[in-house]
């Protein structure tokens, strides 16, 4: 481990991971095997820096006395550092104010609120969580313990996806609608699915795994009221009748007919 | 689709399918499973069947679900613990199913009651199986246990399950059938998950379950029951003790579930349950039933339908289940 005579270091790692004054460095270490750069932080001043005089006083030598560590460690996952992932640890005590600060994240959950976010936007977007611990190279496990806190409604974030408008063709629009309707489910931008989500309509259902899922999404976005949260959960619904439509003809019809009474 | 048919059988008849290449989900006594030879199979303990015959406690044979249904596409077993069970459904085929033994009373099987519904691609792919347990007169002498066919070590806290790939044309489906629905008495909700509880809200009101249940001299055998989106959810009931303010289950109960104790069953349970699976397919890529109903309803010797399969502590359609038959049938398109 680098002790902080390589505080110009330090320095630049606490200024690339976005963390503000007073927060700064004491310590970093660089894992090169496992590729992860670990940064610890305080809030406590700077150590007093006692200007020794030298030897008939010609060079003033630094001594640097370090606030010692005053609570157990806690260490979040941050935003990745080029090839490297980012490790912010801290051993302050800390007041529950500071979980909400970016570097640091909620106690229990791994990733710091600014990767939370991030994962959170993906997962709003629709990508697989595969995908996202590809790109972010985060443990499924990880991913997995951040998204059941959010599903429970212990991690909250706004956001609004984006509408996904191919720019280039309306005609592969057209054979996409065209294929949702010879598809028999609806898009996902039809409002049957917020209405089934929310509980504002319900229909008859046989299949088992449809009524435990729509059972769960409906709990979590009932435990969650926004926006965000509801359209997540809605589109978990519609991938699963997507690739479930073959089992799901008895509900389909039922779909088709409320989609078809809401337009008229 | 050729839906191979669920069979009890001797070790020897085992063995030789074991033999054949065949991939199989075996249900056993300890010690028939644990002799068996190494090949492509998962198994758990469990001494109770619903055979061809009727109910049937027995140390001497294995229940034996054939489950090699194409030759071009190969099942895979794997093994999970507590910390990577929540990667199941990711590892399934995209078209499939998968079949999961969990050994009762351990790490994984508590993992899965409590989580499985959050795993990622949970319900997306269909999922069934089963908790494997011991004789009861074993209870305290021998612990549940699964292995992994190939290789001899029989398991305590793993989880094993064999990933089922079907041809496109051919999907599979699993259904419940529960025979008990939610009876007119008090809404019951409790604050957190878990396989016991001391508190609960009784309409609304904070009620010491224990002493709750004691009050109204409610029958055990009949569990707490939750509607979810019309499919019903049993937890049954374990161990009601006043003196300690506790009550056990053979499953979770979870927050934010409105819960109502069972109607009570009038009937025969087997003609019932013969009535209500008449409906099912009759040849079935996998069924179980629960033990409690095999004790409760005294099914030793009575036949339940074309339903076979082991009796066991706790069943898997998707999620944990209670006194639930569990049933996977193919259907081709």
């Amino acid at each position: 481990m680098k002790e902080v005579q390589a505080f110009s270091i330090a320095d630049y790692l606490v200024q690339a991971a976005g963390i503000a004054h007073p927060w700064r460095a004491v310590q970093y270490r660089v894992d090169e095997v496992a590729t992860i750069v670990h940064v610890w932080i305080t809030r406590q001043p700077r150590p007093n820096v006692e200007k020794k005089r030298s030897w008939f006083n010609f060079s003033p030598a630094e001594q640097i006395i370090e606030v010692p560590a005053s609570g157990p460690e806690m260490q979040w996952r941050h935003l990745n550092c080029m090839n490297f992932s980012c490790q912010i640890h801290t051993t302050d005590v800390l007041d529950e104010r500071h979980f909400d600060l970016p570097w640091f994240g909620q106690p229990g959950l791994p990733f710091s609120n600014r990767l939370s976010r991030q994962i959170f936007i993906c997962l709003a977007e629709g990508m697989e969580m595969h995908t996202i611990c590809d790109i972010l190279n985060i443990p499924f496990t990880e991913l997995w313990k951040f998204k059941h806190a959010l599903d429970n409604g212990h991690v909250k974030f706004e956001y609004t996806p984006t509408k996904k408008v191919d720019p280039s063709s309306a005609a592969q629009t057209s054979a996409q609608q065209a294929s949702a309707s010879a598809s028999n489910v609806p898009d996902v931008e039809d409002p049957i699915w917020e209405h089934l989500i929310t509980g504002a309509i319900n229909i008859h259902i046989k299949t088992l795994s449809l009524q435990l899922i729509l059972t769960k999404l409906r709990q979590q976005v009932s435990l969650q009221q926004n926006d965000e949260v509801k359209r997540l959960k809605l589109r978990e619904l519609h991938k699963y009748v997507e690739r479930n439509q073959r089992s799901l003809g008895y509900e389909l019809n039922q779909f088709k007919e409320l989609s078809h009474t809401e337009s008229v | 689709m050729n839906t191979l048919q669920q069979l009890l059988l001797t070790p020897d008849a085992t063995a030789e399918m074991i033999r054949s290449g065949a991939t199989l989900a075996i249900a056993g006594d300890e010690d028939v499973l644990a002799a068996l030879p190494d090949g492509n199979w998962i198994g758990g303990t469990i001494p109770y069947f619903m055979s061809q015959d009727g109910g049937i406690t027995t140390r001497d044979k294995l229940f034996v679900t054939p489950l090699s249904f194409h030759p071009d596409l190969k099942p895979t077993i794997r093994r999970y613990d507590a910390a990577s069970l929540s990667q199941v459904c990711m590892e399934a085929p995209a078209n499939g199913f998968s079949l999961i033994i969990l050994p009762a009373f351990s790490e994984v099987h508590f993992e899965y009651a409590q989580h499985a519904s959050m795993y990622e691609e949970m319900f997306m792919k269909p999922l069934v199986g089963w908790i494997s347990g011991i004789h009861l007169d074993d209870m305290g002498k021998r612990s549940p246990k699964v292995r992994d066919g190939r290789s001899g070590a029989l398991l305590e806290n793993q989880a094993v399950v064999i990933h089922v790939p079907l041809p496109d044309n051919v999907s599979a489906q699993v259904s419940i059938v529960n025979l008990f629905t939610q009876g007119d008495g008090d809404l019951i909700e409790f604050e957190t998950s878990g396989f016991e509880a001391s508190t609960c809200r009784v309409n609304g009101e904070v009620t010491s379950l224990a002493k709750y249940l004691t009050r109204i001299q409610h029958d055990t055998r009949l569990p707490l029951v939750a509607d979810y989106s019309g499919a019903m959810i049993n937890v049954s009931l374990k161990a009601v003790d006043e003196a300690k303010d506790n009550v056990q289950f053979y499953g979770p109960v979870f927050p934010h579930v409105a819960y109502r104790l069972a109607k009570p069953f009038t009937g025969s349970y087997e003609a019932a349950l013969g009535q209500a699976i008449a409906e099912l397919p009759e040849k079935a890529g996998f069924s179980c039933n629960c033990v409690l109903n095999y004790l409760y309803c005294e099914l030793e010797g009575k036949r339940t339908g074309h339903v076979t399969g082991p009796m066991t502590f706790g069943e898997v359609a998707y999620v944990l289940l209670n006194q639930t038959v569990v049933h996977l049938t193919l259907e081709t398109y």
